[in-house]
């Protein structure tokens, strides 16, 4: 325990009753000061248990708030939770911040202090925040003329937007862990109150497999404020803590407390998100915060509750004004009382049970105030029986207070105002039950005069409505049933045959309903701003000036005024915003439809989302069996795609520079030993293969000699290059085929998607042999030499294995398949062998190599190499609209037809003024060129010029020491010899067109 | 995430397993040389792109690797069949009473 | 001249892409372990070559798509309708890839060593089922994934290969790069359902 007394001792904690436990006392802080609280109580109710109401400020106009509901929809009382320094989570909800020792909680939106607040000053100016605020203001006044709208932009704007604005997003990485799991059941049902549980019994008992998830810590929802109906002949709570029991007993039942269903996905897969620590003190480490539950469902049972409705007066978001739901709740479930003196105003029947409940406590109601003027009769006699003053057909006209409701202003038939004390206003404007993932799943909802709320007008297939969610003024009574008939339905629906379970049955209980909603009379009368959306800052004056600004849409009116954009999503306002623009357009409210509700219902942290996805599991990291050897050698690694590929092995005391630098000239005197494992590789096998690969790419390969490989090209059908790689015939109905690094996966779908839908006519199959061999490319004028003693059943000499060659035999006694290839210009082979094998020929080849003055490399020289050979890389020298032609490549010319032919023919593919690949030689001597870097005709083109091409590769190259580029050049290649600029920032760099190949021209070392 | 059904796998499974593929029954012709400008144009970029029922491809990806032809709704997300390359394309009304 | 290969060593042992990870085990939850079996043969064929296959491989062939069969020395794993992983020890590799070569005869099939190409994992334990649901989309529980379902699928971002071979232990076929992604994964969901486990009876 701390050593720390509390300031204030629960002064409004009753006596007995609640669910807390009494027995314990948790100490916790807000804004610093000292307070004390039970088990069981959310932050919300232990501050309303030590008479704290102001908890915030507003958004915008920074108002003095309070806390409004009991649950998920609260609007104002938004906190900073603060566990260390590292972990600091803003814009929690205090109603379902859980309580535990020594929480701390800071308001939000304030400085320097919550009851002092500079910027509550915007109250005074709030006719500078309009509706459409945002958009009038930060386009800045049009007489400031451009420079000054730039000034406003960089100095007002920023001053507008830290003033305005909820808590502070979190500045430190997130230290702890989140977990998600992928989950299947015969039926969901999203809500455990009164309806919920029925259906998950209903759905149980009948044999299904049922997964039950509640946003609260308990499990029960409207139960748990819940003392006077009885269940089955016991008491709620009872009857409550017997049936968890029972749910929990079965093996196929998952109960998930502390889970907010939060979307609703195509195909019944819902997104749930289950809070694991944050309502422990001192979480185990190893314990995620969160998990995150992707269920799909066969059946879905939406037993989501209904969400009592303020009323719209003027200043009716002082703190201690709160919902008459909320209030009854923090009274029964956590013995708090919220006030001293209340007066409840209500438009619905509700609020006279709360009234009348509040006085069973020892709260006196100075007055119920109905806006209506003939409300229900059980209503009046309720009101007759329990000596409640009642005054109907009233008009408020505002309340009054600072920093808590001291008072409300009314006026009605007998007074034209009369002011009545109280320290807590309870209000109340009906239901609208919570549909949104109904809505979410496309179900459509419309308004009903009968239940004056919006209604489900769809069936939607595997989902049912029970409880308050499907009707309104419903008794515990009436949910049990619905929920009970549709979890069986739901179970009976998955094909689940075991007995008929038997209704749960509750007394008859409290049969008031509710009416009327929407905007009261009183505002239009009254001076004064009455919010509709209390987090945004939205008030009905805002709404009907956006309606005379022309906006008609509900949609429209939403995102132009901000309501309902909040982190509540306004699931307390957005009903009212319907009936205010109603009343403004004088139409029905039926009329105006209704805004989308789209997932998450609650806001849901990244870190759930993101889940386990993060540090080394972000993505998969793809090493090469010859990794940890490269690593040991101390090469600097690149990402490529997934892959971890050496890019150059510096010795002691080199930069990038000097190593890749000498890295090449050991390939080109001596011996390079480079590992080309990634590599895609494809194995295409079957009587048809020869003619399959002669259709996918431009290069004859029918008659592919066996032991000969041919470099391909291979394009989509528009005619577009598309990949590279060596096409290698080992037997007359088998192919080793290789791809780019970063296009195996693209390139086997690419042939699958032909070899199944199109060329059905030809039979081989495709297997993905990427991973199964390590591939070591050993490219020098010493390759042979370092080879040729290592090799079983394989000569080495021109004649038998001449450039392009293959052949099959062993390298230290590993199985091993030898290409004569070449992508440095040198004599060079590409030794392939079983992967498990790789690292350790590597290891061998390697302290060979060295000794004859050789060398590992790594991609920046192999990069380097290629470019003095003018060899290309797709995707470097290629962007997708690059033809073979292009690139100075064969175009299949004689093929009578292959993938991309028929494009090529297109009249714009024949263009000689295409961009065409070119090298580059720098005519200045300002080093290498930037690579993407714009050519044109002149050194300094005015603005709107179009280029003549780009650089598509540059480098120094060692073997010329000079810089090389290749570029694309409008018909380049009918201008070698022509001059060029590079216009950069530091001047225009000059260069001249010369041939692709700046290295051994006529490939004579090739064959060597 | 969808659900769709495999007509190789003989089942459902997880949208995450496939790759979108295009609209089916766009047919490569025999000999794409004798197309006319026109036409190779309309067969390589036209596509019909319906609000309602859409022929379309997907390949089975991580699964049994198969492409196969969907009939989906562009407005609902609903698949009202699945069938194989070459099966004539169902009529919706009738696949959803498959379903 | 002496022979020229008479001082190049002949390299022996193959490197696991498995060794090295370090393998998660939690008590009550499930441990990982690398799998016995090495050898690995994809095999492709139409009905022709599989007829012709019954000789080698009885009727392994004949089993449904996304099922293990038994076959004499190996596993075939059905993972598409003309696709059979083969899985054997490492030993009978040679003789089984000769013994199906020899009885395709004339029949057109597509038969490729892949023994390197992946890692076998095993994950086994009373939690296995919660463990591989962190990052497998199907439903696993018995009736929907019985033993000897076996189908491609995807652990979060890797493919993997995914066999019952018990009610509490599963195969997983995986390319060998991303051996160490997945053993990550598990590790992470071992320890997430151990400390949930504990939070639950604390």
């Amino acid at each position: 325990m701390r050593d720390r007394i509390p300031a204030t001792e629960e002064r409004f904690r009753l006596a007995t009753g609640g669910r807390i436990e009494r027995t314990r006392r948790l100490n916790f802080t807000f804004d610093g000061k000292a307070y004390s609280g039970r088990p069981g109580d959310t932050l919300a109710s232990a501050l309303l248990a030590n008479g704290v109401h102001l908890v915030g400020r507003s958004f915008k106009y920074h108002r003095p708030r309070g806390i409004l509901a009991a649950g998920s929809e609260e609007p104002n009382a938004l906190v900073t939770i603060k566990r260390d320094w590292r972990r600091v989570t803003p814009n929690l909800r205090a109603t379902e911040v859980e309580l535990y020792e020594g929480l701390a909680a800071e308001s939000q939106n304030r400085w320097p202090s919550l009851e002092r607040d500079a910027a509550s000053v915007n109250d005074r100016l709030s006719e500078l925040f309009p509706a459409g605020f945002y958009y009038k203001t930060f386009m800045g006044p049009k007489r400031l003329g451009r420079a000054g709208r730039a000034a406003w932009k960089r100095v007002y704007e920023p001053a507008i937007r830290r003033m305005a604005g909820l808590g502070r997003a979190p500045a430190v990485a997130d230290p702890d862990r989140y977990s998600a799991r992928y989950a299947h059941c015969d039926v969901l049902v999203a809500g455990a109150g009164p309806a919920g549980l029925a259906a998950a019994l209903a759905a149980a008992e009948a044999g299904a497999s049922v997964i039950v998830a509640d946003e609260q810590a308990e499990l029960g929802g409207s139960l748990l404020s819940e003392t006077h109906v009885a269940v089955e002949g016991v008491p709620a709570w009872e009857w409550l803590s017997s049936v968890l029991l029972r749910l929990a007993a079965f093996e196929r039942v998952c109960l998930l407390p502390r889970t907010t269903v939060f979307g609703a996905y195509p195909d019944r897969m819902m997104g749930l998100v289950e809070r694991l620590s944050d309502h422990l003190e001192d979480p185990d480490a190893a314990l995620p915060r969160e998990r995150l539950w992707q269920v799909r469902a066969a059946e879905i049972v939406l037993a989501t509750g209904a969400i009592e409705r303020p009323l719209v007066f003027p200043d009716n978001d002082r703190p201690g004004i709160m919902l008459a739901g909320a209030v009854t709740a923090y009274l029964h479930r956590y013995a708090v009382l919220a006030g001293t003196t209340a007066v409840v105003v209500t438009a619905s029947d509700e609020g006279y049970a709360a009234a009348v409940d509040l006085m069973g406590h020892g709260v006196p109601v100075a007055r119920l105030v109905d806006v209506r003027d003939a409300p229900g009769r059980a209503a009046l006699n309720l009101a007759e029986a329990s000596g409640l003053a009642v005054t109907t057909g009233a008009v408020v006209l505002g309340t009054r207070g600072r920093h808590r409701v001291s008072g409300i202003d009314i006026a009605h038939a007998k007074s034209a105002r009369e002011t009545i004390p109280c320290d807590v206003l309870a209000m109340s404007a009906g239901r609208q039950p919570t549909l949104h993932l109904f809505s979410q799943l496309r179900g459509k909802l419309a308004w009903s005069e009968d239940h004056q709320a919006l209604m489900p007008v769809s069936r939607l297939e595997h989902v049912r409505i029970a409880g308050a969610a499907s009707q309104t003024g419903g008794t515990v009574r009436a949910a049990l049933a619905s929920g009970h008939s549709a979890g069986e339905a739901a179970a009976r629906a998955t094909g689940a045959t075991a007995a008929k379970p038997r209704a749960p049955l509750a007394d008859a209980g409290n049969e008031l309903g509710g009416e009327t909603i929407g905007q009261t009379r009183s505002v239009r009368i009254a001076k004064g701003r009455a919010f509709v959306d209390f987090q945004n800052d939205v008030t009905s004056k805002d709404i009907r000036l956006a309606t005379r600004e022309g906006f008609r849409s509900i949609e429209h009116v939403k995102r132009y005024t901000t309501s309902g954009m909040a982190t509540d999503q306004g699931k307390t306002s957005n009903v009212n915003a319907l009936g205010v623009v109603a009343g403004a357009l004088d139409t029905d409210l039926g009329a105006l439809g209704h805004t989308t509700y789209r997932p998450p219902f609650t806001p849901v942290s990244f870190g759930a989302l993101a889940a386990g996805c993060r540090g080394d599991l972000f993505d998969p990291l793809r090493l090469t069996p010859i990794d940890p050897s490269a690593r040991a050698r101390g090469a600097i690694f690149e990402a490529v795609g997934q892959w971890q590929r050496a890019r150059y092995f510096p010795r002691t005391g080199e930069d990038m520079h000097a190593a890749v630098a000498r890295e090449c000239r050991a390939v080109r005197t001596s011996v390079g030993v480079f590992d080309a494992t990634t590599l895609g590789k494809i194995e295409v096998v079957g009587p048809g293969a020869a003619a399959f690969l002669d259709r996918l790419y431009v290069n004859a390969l029918a008659r592919l000699p066996v032991g000969r490989c041919r470099y391909a090209v291979m394009l989509s059908e528009a005619g577009f290059v598309m990949d590279d790689g060596i096409v290698a015939r080992l037997a007359p109905d088998r192919f080793h085929v290789t791809t780019t690094t970063g296009g195996a996966a693209r390139v086997l779908a690419h042939m699958e998607d032909y070899l199944q839908t199109e060329f059905t006519d030809l039979q081989c199959w495709l297997t993905s042999v990427t991973e199964a061999w390590g591939v070591i490319a050993v490219q020098g004028p010493k390759a042979r030499e370092l080879l040729a003693p290592l090799i079983e059943d394989v000569d080495l000499s021109s004649q038998i294995l001449p450039h392009m060659g293959l052949a099959e035999g062993r390298i230290f006694g590993v199985p091993m398949r030898l290409f004569r290839v070449s992508f440095t210009g040198e004599l060079g082979y590409e030794v392939n062998v079983p992967a498990g094998h790789a690292r350790s020929v590597w290891d061998e080849l390697l302290t060979r190599a060295e000794a004859l003055g050789g060398a590992p490399y790594g991609t920046e020289a192999m990069h380097v190499l290629r470019a003095e050979k003018g060899y290309i890389i797709v995707g470097q020298e290629s962007d997708g609209t690059v033809t073979p032609g292009d690139l100075g490549l064969p175009t299949g010319a004689s093929k009578p037809d292959f993938v991309g032919k028929r494009s090529l023919t297109r009249p714009d593919m024949q263009d000689p003024n295409r961009l065409q690949l070119v090298g580059l030689s720098c005519v200045d001597d300002g080093g290498q060129l930037e690579e993407g870097a714009q050519l044109t005709q002149r050194p300094d083109p005015p603005p709107g010029t179009p280029a003549s091409g780009y650089v598509t590769s540059s480098y120094m190259s060692p073997t010329l020491g000079l810089p090389i580029a290749l570029a694309l050049v409008l018909g380049g290649r009918t201008r070698i010899g022509e001059e060029l600029y590079s216009p950069m920032e530091r001047g225009a760099r000059r260069v001249r067109i010369v041939p692709p190949i700046f290295h051994d021209p006529k490939g004579t070392l090739l064959h060597v | 995430m969808l659900l769709i059904r495999c007509p190789f796998c003989e089942e459902g499974r997880p949208e995450v397993e496939f790759r979108y593929a295009g609209e089916a029954h766009v047919t490569r012709a025999a000999d794409p040389m004798g197309e006319t400008d026109a036409a190779w144009a309309e067969y390589l970029y036209m596509r019909t792109n319906p609000k309602g029922w859409h022929a379309e491809r997907w390949h089975h990806a991580h699964g049994c690797g198969r492409f196969f032809n969907a009939l989906r709704h562009t407005v609902s997300d609903r698949i009202a069949a699945t069938y194989k390359p070459g099966e004539p394309r169902p009529d919706p009304e009738a696949g959803e009473a498959r379903r | 001249m002496s022979d020229p290969l008479a001082d190049v060593p002949t390299l022996g042992a193959v490197a696991s892409p498995v060794a090295g990870l370090e393998l998660p085990s939690s008590e009550g939850i499930a441990r990982v372990i690398e799998a016995d079996m090495t050898g690995r043969l994809v095999l492709r064929t139409g009905a022709d070559g599989r007829d012709a296959l019954m000789g080698a491989l009885g009727s392994a062939l004949s089993g449904r798509i996304n099922t293990a069969t038994a076959a004499d020395g190996c596993s075939a794993l059905r993972l598409g309708p003309d696709e059979w992983l083969l899985l054997a020890g490492a030993d009978c590799d040679p003789w089984l890839s000769a013994r199906i070569s020899e009885s395709a005869k004339g029949a057109a099939i597509s038969l490729v060593d892949v023994t390197h190409r992946n890692a076998g994992i095993v994950v086994e334990g009373p939690a296995c089922e919660a463990v591989l649901a962190t990052g497998c989309p199907l439903p696993l529980d018995p009736d929907a994934f019985p033993v000897d379902r076996a189908t491609r699928t995807l652990l979060a971002k890797a493919e993997i290969v995914l066999w019952r071979r018990a009610a509490d232990r599963f195969h997983l076929e995986v390319a060998r790069s991303l051996a160490s992604y997945v053993v990550g994964l598990l590790a992470q969901a071992i320890a997430d359902e151990a400390a949930i486990l504990r939070s639950r009876t604390s």
